[in-house]
């Protein structure tokens, strides 16, 4: 409870069983405040992704809970959160169009209502044009936009994004990430943001939460105090960014030598 | 449980073989059409001596064409698929040839090498040599342009970039297309032998189809199925051990 | 460049067709006859009711052997490519069966079902099937799990999720099977109905040739050859405008 929107409490996660068993999460605690952007940083395959399913609810805890807005977490909730993915996972058989409001026709919108509100959000993310596009004419950075205005049109209070700029390169990148930031302020959703990058993690987020190795607990979190609009090479973004690394180098490590 | 779908592999077979021999001593099925299972299982040790010569007159067949063939379709296959001007020629052509069914040209060939073993050979080659070609120009063609010109840049010769480069890199498409050639040649000698009833596992079925002797022509055909199954199986090993050992 | 490769082609067929008219000047007619014979009767027996009977056989074997192919292949695909357990159970079955070559089953098929149509649709309907079930469990299984995850998160249920994402994602895969199995529909129909029965294009074949009737054989075999090669480029033009993915 408290001024949490969403809270993790004793969450673990486990596959498979017996001798073949991977522990993935490990007694999580943490929290994300409404209306905050909140990253969530660690090492390659410290199971940010699997935590980020488990508040989707696209998959069960083992153990422990997730609450959001005071109910616990049962199976996804398309009216709370909205989702967007590292792989895109745009339909290629669907336009531009056809995708953000994919969201939209499984809710019941009607026809005009569903297309009116997916133009609004393809002109949020800049796409403005594109909508009867299919997603093979279109590059990485826009692919990403529509995902995400997909995401947006749900019109949802929380956005989960996993790893969404992954695929992209840096200058992309950097002027997405700039983008999101814009539409975070206007539209002021709760965002909970999983990255494997500093740079992103210090520019973007208000906190961050730094994960440990396998199996994945909450080894930290930051606090990041630095005003509005951010210059990604200033000072004081550097600073954080070395703060992370320095709780994360160490971590880092041992992922290696266990071979990932 | 270990391995679930094992149990109803069991289950659906049992489950069948029962049905199977319900229905048939019950009644409800002429016995003339639809022998019992047990019937089955005694004519597949009468008839095994007809059957055994019948299999090892079609396998002959089977690997004669099958040599022909394939030798012929590999040699094909990279010539024309290595060049640009033969393969957009000649390539619909093949394909052509190959998506028809090529039975309707059996009569033909027996009319030019009379019906006996010449026109039997002659129309599984026939049967094999299309398919394969068309596999080996596929796995020729998409052999990594930049590999050839690597060799152009070091000197070498026409001959040379054959054997060194496009051979061994189309060498998997070889191997499936050998695999596949086995299955078409042993298909073609057996339509051949149904239609030109002279003699082998084709001219034995049909032969025994057309007497309604029922329980023996499914001992047959199991015995065929079988052996064509555990070939494949075979092949598919075979197969495996070369590329792991690549 | 590609109306030097069109003019090859076209040499290729018409040196082929002067070979056939010279070699039957020097081989004794009964043993081929010439284009010259062949072109005319041709368009004669194409216009001759009596030839209608066996072309809508044919027509008819075709169709429907096709029709069952699909609606059980793609049935029976979309179950087993959606429920694990049962791809496991069945899928090795299916491709065993697959290897055996499918003519070792029509003269079972001859003795139950006689020698008219049935046992021809039966024989086509087996020919077509296993790369339509194939082709259709691949389709599912190898839809992008992403895609289905990203439905799932916007409270699609299990149906929509079939529907919506992997129907169309799947549909290219499918159809290029289905365009294999209709292939195989018109290569059954007529190896079955020259190997035995009473009506049927592939019927007249093999009776002109036993009764020596060199140029009957020849104008049925042309026009078996134009209806396959007819039908698959048909069935690739659907195949392309599906790929708009």
């Amino acid at each position: 409870m408290g001024s949490y929107l969403i809270e993790a409490r004793n969450l673990s996660k486990v596959y498979g069983s017996g001798s073949k068993s991977v522990v993935a999460l490990q007694n999580m605690n943490f929290g994300v405040k409404r209306g905050e952007f909140f990253t969530i940083i660690g090492p390659s395959g410290c199971g940010k992704s699997t935590l980020l399913n488990l508040i989707a609810g696209l998959d069960k805890p083992s153990s422990g809970e997730i609450m959001i807005d005071g109910r616990k977490v049962e199976g996804p909730n398309p009216e709370l959160i909205a989702v967007v993915f590292q792989e895109y996972a745009l339909y290629g058989w669907r336009t531009v169009l056809g995708n953000v409001e994919f969201g939209l026709e499984i809710r019941g919108l009607g026809k005009a209502e569903r297309r009116e509100r997916a133009l609004k959000y393809i002109r949020l993310v800049g796409l403005g044009g594109f909508e009867d596009k299919y997603p093979s004419q279109l590059s990485g950075g826009m692919k990403q936009r529509a995902a995400l205005a997909r995401a947006l049109s749900l019109e949802t209070e929380v956005l989960l994004m996993d790893e969404p700029f992954g695929a992209l390169d840096e200058q992309t990148r950097l002027l997405l990430g700039i983008e999101l930031t814009r539409i975070w302020e206007e539209t002021k959703k709760t965002v909970v943001f999983v990255t494997h990058s500093l740079s992103e993690a210090a520019f973007l987020s208000e906190r961050i939460l730094i994960m440990s190795a396998r199996p994945g607990t909450c080894k930290k979190i930051v606090e990041v105090n630095i005003g509005r609009p951010r210059d990604p090479n200033s000072d004081e973004v550097n600073r954080v960014k070395a703060m992370i690394w320095d709780e994360i180098k160490d971590e880092s490590k041992r992922m290696m030598e266990v071979g990932l | 449980m270990r391995k679930p779908h094992l149990l109803i592999q069991a289950a659906t077979f049992v489950v069948g073989i029962a049905l199977w021999e319900t229905v048939v001593s019950e009644g409800y099925v002429d016995p003339l059409f639809l022998p019992a299972p047990t019937k089955i299982f005694f004519s597949l040790i009468s008839l095994y001596p007809a059957t055994f010569a019948a299999l090892y007159d079609t396998l002959l067949k089977t690997l004669v064409s099958f040599s022909i063939g394939s030798i012929a379709g590999v040699a094909i296959g990279i010539v024309v698929g290595s060049r640009s001007l033969l393969h957009d020629v000649l390539y619909p052509y093949i394909f052509g040839l190959y998506s028809i069914p090529r039975m309707v040209f059996l009569p033909l060939i027996v009319l030019f090498l009379g019906i006996g073993f010449n026109s039997t050979i002659f129309y599984a080659v026939l049967h094999t040599f299309l398919p394969v070609i068309i596999v080996v120009v596929g796995g020729v063609k998409n052999i990594d342009r930049r590999q050839i010109l690597y060799a152009i840049s070091l000197g070498a010769t026409g001959r040379q970039i054959y054997s060194k480069v496009i051979i061994p890199a189309a060498l998997p498409s070889i191997l499936a297309a050998l695999r596949l050639g086995i299955i078409f040649s042993l298909l073609g000698i057996l339509i051949a032998e149904m239609y030109l009833s002279i003699s082998g596992v084709g001219f034995l079925m049909q032969k025994l189809s057309f007497a309604f002797r029922s329980a023996d022509l499914f001992a047959v055909t199991i015995v065929v199925a079988l052996l064509a199954i555990v070939i494949s199986a075979v092949l598919g090993e075979v197969s495996k051990k070369i590329e792991e050992r690549r | 460049m590609r109306i030097r490769i069109f003019t090859y082609q076209l040499l290729i067929l018409g040196f082929i067709i002067v070979l056939w008219e010279f070699s039957s000047k020097v081989v004794p007619k009964i043993f081929l006859a010439p284009p010259t014979n062949v072109f005319p009767l041709l368009l004669s027996i194409w216009f001759d009711p009596d030839t209608y009977p066996h072309l809508f056989t044919t027509g008819f074997e075709i169709i429907l052997s096709f029709g069952l192919a699909t609606a059980s292949g793609l049935l029976l695909g979309f179950a087993l490519g959606t429920w694990r357990l049962l791809r496991n159970a069945y899928e090795p079955i299916l491709l065993a069966f697959y290897a055996v070559p499918s003519v070792v089953w029509y003269p079972l098929l001859l003795l139950f079902l006689g020698l008219d149509v049935a046992s021809k649709i039966a024989f086509a309907f087996i020919l077509s099937f296993f790369p339509i079930i194939l082709t259709t469990i691949q389709g599912v299984t190898q839809v992008d799990k992403v895609l289905v995850k990203a439905a799932y998160s916007m409270g699609a249920s299990k149906l929509t999720v079939f529907y919506k994402v992997v129907l169309p994602a799947s549909l290219p895969i499918i159809l290029s099977g289905i365009s294999t199995g209709l292939a195989l529909c018109v290569t059954g129909v007529i190896v079955g109905e020259m190997l035995g029965g009473i009506r049927g294009l592939g019927v007249l074949i093999a009776s002109a040739a036993t009764l020596f009737e060199t140029a009957h054989y020849f104008v049925y075999t042309i026009t078996v050859i134009l209806i396959a090669l007819l039908v698959n480029y048909v069935s690739k033009l659907f195949e392309h405008l599906s790929w708009r993915s």
